[in-house]
This record gives C-alpha cells, sequence and structure tokens, in this order.
C-alpha cells in the first residue's frame, strides 16, 4: 500500500467515523418531578385573596371539576441567572425573559375536588391528580439554551394558549390560572434524569405570583388593588 | 492505532521491496558441528532480509598437490651412464641445466644436490672443467649439502667439490618485494622474514621461492651480484583451488576459521563476493561467531554466547542481520522520525482524534422532556 493510497484510506476512516457520530444523536430523557412528597406543588396549592384555592377556578356551576391544562413554556433567559426568584426577577428586567414559542406544549389534566381538604391533602390530592401523567411526553426536542421550565396550570383549554400562527403566543387569562411552577435556570441539553419544578412562596396567598410566574415575561407586577 | 499498524505493514514492505534482481548475493558457509550448516541455512532463507543467501561448504581436505616427478631414474640412468664412462649419455639423461633449479624450486633439495653432483662428475669425465666447476659452484652457492651417492664419483670431482665449496665468495644483500607478509623459501630453506625482506646471500644463483595466502605460488632464479640486489615480484591472485587448498592446508582442522586470512581465503576459494562465515562452537551451550567479508575484506564481525542449541535459528538470523547492516551490505531502516510515512500516520492518527473529538463533542443531542 503505498503512502498517498493509505492516507486516501485513513481521511476516509476518519470521515465515516465522524459522519457515524454525527448522524448518531445523542437522546437525553429529563422527567419533570416535583418533588418526592410533592413539595414542589406550591404553586398549585395557592389561595387568592378571598382564601380560596385557585384550584376551584376548575369547578363548574354544579361543583364538578373540568379538566385543567397544562402549559409547559421554555423562558429563553440568555445566560445564566441565579436559581431564586428575586434573582430570576432581576435578570429578567433587563433581559426579554419570553417563552420559546416553538416548544410550547400542553396536555390536560384532570384534577380531585379540592374543596374542604387541608393544605397536606391538598398538596396530596394535586400530586396523586399529576401522577396520574407520568410516562406522558411534552417535548421530543427541547432548546439547546439556558431556560427557566416553566408549567402553567389554567382553566383555559389546550386549544385556547396554543402558539397561533403568526407564531405568537396568547396570553393566559389570569382569571383562569390555577396554578405555577418552574425550574432553575438549565441548560436540558446537559441534563439527564429528574428537573425539579417548583414555587417559591411561604405563604398560600400567592395567586399574586401564579400571576407573575404565567406572565409573558416574568417582570414584577404590583397586585392590582 | 490502526493508522499506525498500516503505516508499520506499508514500512515493512518498503524496506523488503526490492526485486530480486536488485537483492545481493551472499554466501553463507558455516564451521561447526554437523546439522548446523542445514538449520542456519534454512533459517536464513526463511529470513525476511533483502539479500538471496547461497550456501556453500567449506573447502574439503584435498591430496598435497604433486610434486614434480623426481627424476630419480634419469639419475638412475645417469649414474649407469657415469658408470660406463658414458659421459654424454649422462648428461643426457640429466636434463637441461635448469633441472636442479627447477626440483629446488619444487622443495626437493635433495634432488637438486644429486643433479648437481652428477652433472659436475659427468661434465668433469666428459671433459668440460668449466661445466664441473659451474655445476660445483652451484652446489656450493646453493648450500645444499653433499648428497649420499657423492660416494660414487671420482675423487676429482670430490675434489672439485671440495674447492667450490671452499672458495670465497662474497654475500650479496637481497631485497625482495612481493605482497606484504609473503613467506619466503630461499634455495629450499624457509626464511625467517616475510617481504619485503633484504637477505644476505653468497654471490651466484638462487631460486626464491614465494608464498602467501590467497596468491599463487611464485618461483624465480634470481642472480645475486655485488654490490646489491633488489628484486621485485608481483604475485598472482590465487585461482579458487588453490585457495581451496591453502585455506585447507592452514585452516581446514578447524582452527580460527573466522580470522582475517582465513575468511579472505574463502571468499577467494569460495568465489563470494559477499561472504557470511558462522563459526559454531559446541558445549553446553552454543557459542555463535559471525564474520562478514566483502571482497575478501572483514567488514563486521559478531558474536553470541550461551546460545541455547534450540536457538541457533533465530541466534544466527540475529547475527546475520547484524553483520549485513554493519558490513553495509544492507541498508539500515531509517528511524521512524525519519520516514514520511510516519509523520503521514501521525497526521492521519491526529485528524483521526481531533475528527471523534470534535464529532463526540458536537454530536446532536435530542433531550425530551416529559412527566
Amino acid at each position: 500500500m503505498s503512502a498517498s493510497a493509505g492516507t486516501r484510506a485513513s481521511l476516509g476512516a476518519v470521515l465515516g467515523v465522524c459522519l457515524v457520530l454525527l448522524t448518531c444523536v445523542e437522546v437525553r430523557r429529563v422527567t419533570i418531578t416535583f418533588g418526592d412528597r410533592g413539595e414542589g406543588l406550591d404553586g398549585f396549592m395557592c389561595r387568592d385573596s378571598t382564601g380560596t384555592p385557585i384550584l376551584t377556578r376548575l369547578e363548574d356551576a354544579a361543583g364538578q371539576m373540568q379538566p385543567a391544562a397544562l402549559v409547559l413554556d421554555y423562558i429563553r433567559l440568555g445566560g445564566l441567572p441565579g436559581c431564586r426568584s428575586g434573582q430570576v426577577m432581576s435578570w429578567c428586567s433587563d433581559h426579554s425573559c419570553a417563552p420559546i414559542a416553538d416548544h410550547r406544549a400542553c396536555v390536560p389534566v384532570q384534577f380531585s375536588p379540592v374543596d374542604g381538604l387541608s393544605r397536606p391533602q391538598l398538596r396530596a390530592a394535586v400530586q396523586d391528580s399529576l401522577r396520574s401523567l407520568g410516562g406522558t411526553a411534552l417535548t421530543p426536542d427541547a432548546p439547546d439554551e439556558f431556560v427557566l421550565v416553566r408549567m402553567v396550570g389554567t382553566a383555559q383549554a389546550c386549544a385556547e394558549v396554543e402558539r397561533r400562527p403568526d407564531g405568537t403566543l396568547p396570553p393566559f387569562d389570569e382569571a383562569k390560572l390555577v396554578g405555577c411552577v418552574y425550574s432553575c435556570p438549565v441548560l436540558l441539553d446537559e441534563l439527564d434524569g429528574d428537573l425539579f419544578l417548583g414555587f417559591e412562596t411561604l405563604t398560600d396567598l400567592c395567586e399574586q405570583g401564579v400571576r407573575v410566574c404565567a406572565a409573558g415575561d416574568l417582570h414584577w407586577q404590583p397586585i392590582d388593588l | 492505532m490502526t493508522a499506525l499498524a498500516l503505516f508499520l505493514a506499508a514500512a515493512s514492505a518498503t524496506t523488503l521491496g526490492a526485486s530480486e534482481a536488485e537483492r545481493p548475493t551472499v554466501t553463507v558457509t558455516v564451521a561447526g558441528p554437523p546439522g548446523a550448516a542445514g538449520r542456519i541455512d534454512a533459517a536464513l532463507r526463511a529470513s525476511p532480509e533483502p539479500v538471496r543467501y547461497h550456501a556453500a561448504e567449506l573447502p574439503r581436505a584435498a591430496p598435497p598437490p604433486a610434486l614434480p616427478a623426481a627424476p630419480g631414474p634419469a639419475l638412475a640412468e645417469a649414474r649407469q651412464a657415469y658408470v660406463k664412462a658414458d659421459f654424454a649419455g649422462c648428461l643426457a639423461s640429466l636434463g637441461g641445466a635448469d633441472a636442479a633449479t627447477d626440483a629446488l624450486g619444487a622443495g626437493d633439495s635433495l634432488t637438486a644436490a644429486r643433479l648437481l653432483l652428477w652433472r659436475a662428475a659427468c661434465e668433469l669425465g666428459d671433459g668440460d672443467q668449466r661445466g664441473a666447476r659451474d655445476a660445483a659452484e652451484s652446489l656450493a652457492v646453493l648450500g645444499l649439502p653433499p648428497p649420499p651417492d657423492v660416494g660414487s664419483v671420482s675423487q676429482e670431482v670430490e675434489a672439485l667439490l671440495a674447492r667450490a665449496r671452499a672458495a670465497p665468495r662474497p654475500d650479496v644483500p637481497v631485497r625482495i618485494e612481493a605482497s606484504a607478509g609473503a613467506e619466503l623459501v630461499i634455495d629450499g630453506r624457509p626464511q625467517r622474514c616475510a617481504t619485503p625482506c633484504t637477505l644476505s646471500l653468497p654471490a651466484g644463483l638462487h631460486v626464491v621461492r614465494v608464498e602467501a595466502d590467497g596468491f599463487e605460488t611464485m618461483i624465480r632464479r634470481i642472480a645475486a651480484a655485488p654490490p646489491s640486489v633488489q628484486v621485485r615480484l608481483d604475485l598472482t591472485p590465487a585461482s579458487p583451488e588453490v585457495a581451496a587448498a591453502q585455506w585447507t592446508a592452514r585452516y581446514g582442522r578447524g582452527q580460527e576459521p573466522d580470522t582475517a586470512r582465513s575468511v579472505r581465503l574463502l571468499s577467494t576459494a569460495l568465489r563470494a563476493p559477499r561472504l557470511l562465515l558462522f563459526s559454531v562452537d559446541e558445549g553446553r551451550t552454543l557459542r555463535l561467531r559471525s564474520a562478514l567479508a566483502v571482497d575478501g575484506e572483514v567488514a563486521a564481525r559478531a558474536e553470541r554466547i550461551d546460545v541455547d542449541p534450540g536457538q541457533l535459528e533465530s541466534a544466527a538470523r540475529g547475527l546475520a542481520l547484524d553483520v549485513l547492516v554493519r558490513g553495509r551490505v544492507v541498508e539500515p531502516a531509517p528511524a521512524l522520525h525519519q520516514r514520511p510515512e510516519f509523520w503521514v500516520a501521525v497526521g492521519v492518527a491526529a485528524a483521526i482524534a481531533a475528527g471523534t473529538t470534535a464529532a463526540i463533542v458536537l454530536r446532536p443531542k435530542q433531550t425530551t422532556i416529559g412527566f
């Protein structure tokens, strides 16, 4: 074998290896979790200013729980802010922090009645309801950039909140929000395993926080008094 | 690794890629126990060196070269003719005047002395005083002792011989030049000096015999005449047959067959421009020596000691390659870093490594999100 022939053969091998590696996609699976004891579900346990759980917004006139829509959004951060809500708000004050329209996903979920439940009972009920979604795939290919994963619960149907033909996302109806949780800033392509979603609040009266969480740009929003 | 393996295979093929016609022929001969030659020959033929090995046997002991037939019958006839006072017949039986020096050149001093004795006697009987004196002079100059049959000649002849021996004659410095180290035999007597050599010889005609390994033996008559004589003798290179006889006589009994002289003789005897001589000394283990001669001169030597008898073949291959490289019969393979193929292989390996790393780093990822 001559040197040039060997070189050609070796370069061919290099290209072949590269081609195989490049065409061989590495698949990772990220599973959304709210903690073993549902500690991340505080965002679905908020009450309004009257003390009524906002999940009761799913009840119809006859008191029956209607399906909720769980809307998964990837908020483009354009960087890596801290994880605490204050840090995220501060970051988003001078960054767009808008959901990536192409990656919105929505899945309906049926919550059990929550009226009259104590807080632990309510957490367990919400956890059970969401546990019924186990194995459900939401996004086949997550964006490869720093994002904040947000899940908004709304009494709206999925059809109402899906991406418009013009590529924009319809804002949520704040009156129909039933919960919201979000993750720390994360690069999903570097993650393989569980992704914890939660909600920072120190009180049940956190409807305003849910509203901020579900907002289009994660900006600080004063309470409408 | 793959690229390096390809490179090494290609490099080996390149080293051995010389065509059959370009491969130098190396004559291999083995001095050692029976069977060793066959094993070494088979091992070398199977080795990958880019040479053609040609096996040759060591010259075998040959009968000593036949001396010229001693003119015994002629001497007997001359003696009978002398007794019958047939001096002309006596002289005719003795042949030419050079017969005595011819016999001396052949190493037969006795015959030479007898020829001169009877020539002196028959010349004297025939009335040729001068011829008789010349023969007696030659006997004295050559320093030959009177032969046993001196008692068969007349007292007049004995007196002539005695006068010739007693006659004063000057010593003449004779310088003899020939191939360095040639041995001299003057008038049938070996000399203790090798050429170039200056000897003091009595004035007169002498017979010089010059012997040297690798050359034909030369016999010359020289006339030592005052004040001095210088003789230049150009020896003729020996024929393979003569060289074989010389090697057999000197080294045929196994004494130091790999000395420079021995190897030079063997090169001529075996008609081997490139001769690889193995010497195998048997013991509990083997001692293996090799000498490579190129155009008769030892170009390289190597030795292995404590060779396991079962490893004779591999040791011989190693020794052969060693001396062939050091004797410049084959070029050593260039160092790895001096081969272009090496750097091509390194470049290809680096490209593969870089490509693989890049491909791994840039490998597309698909992350699915779900509950």
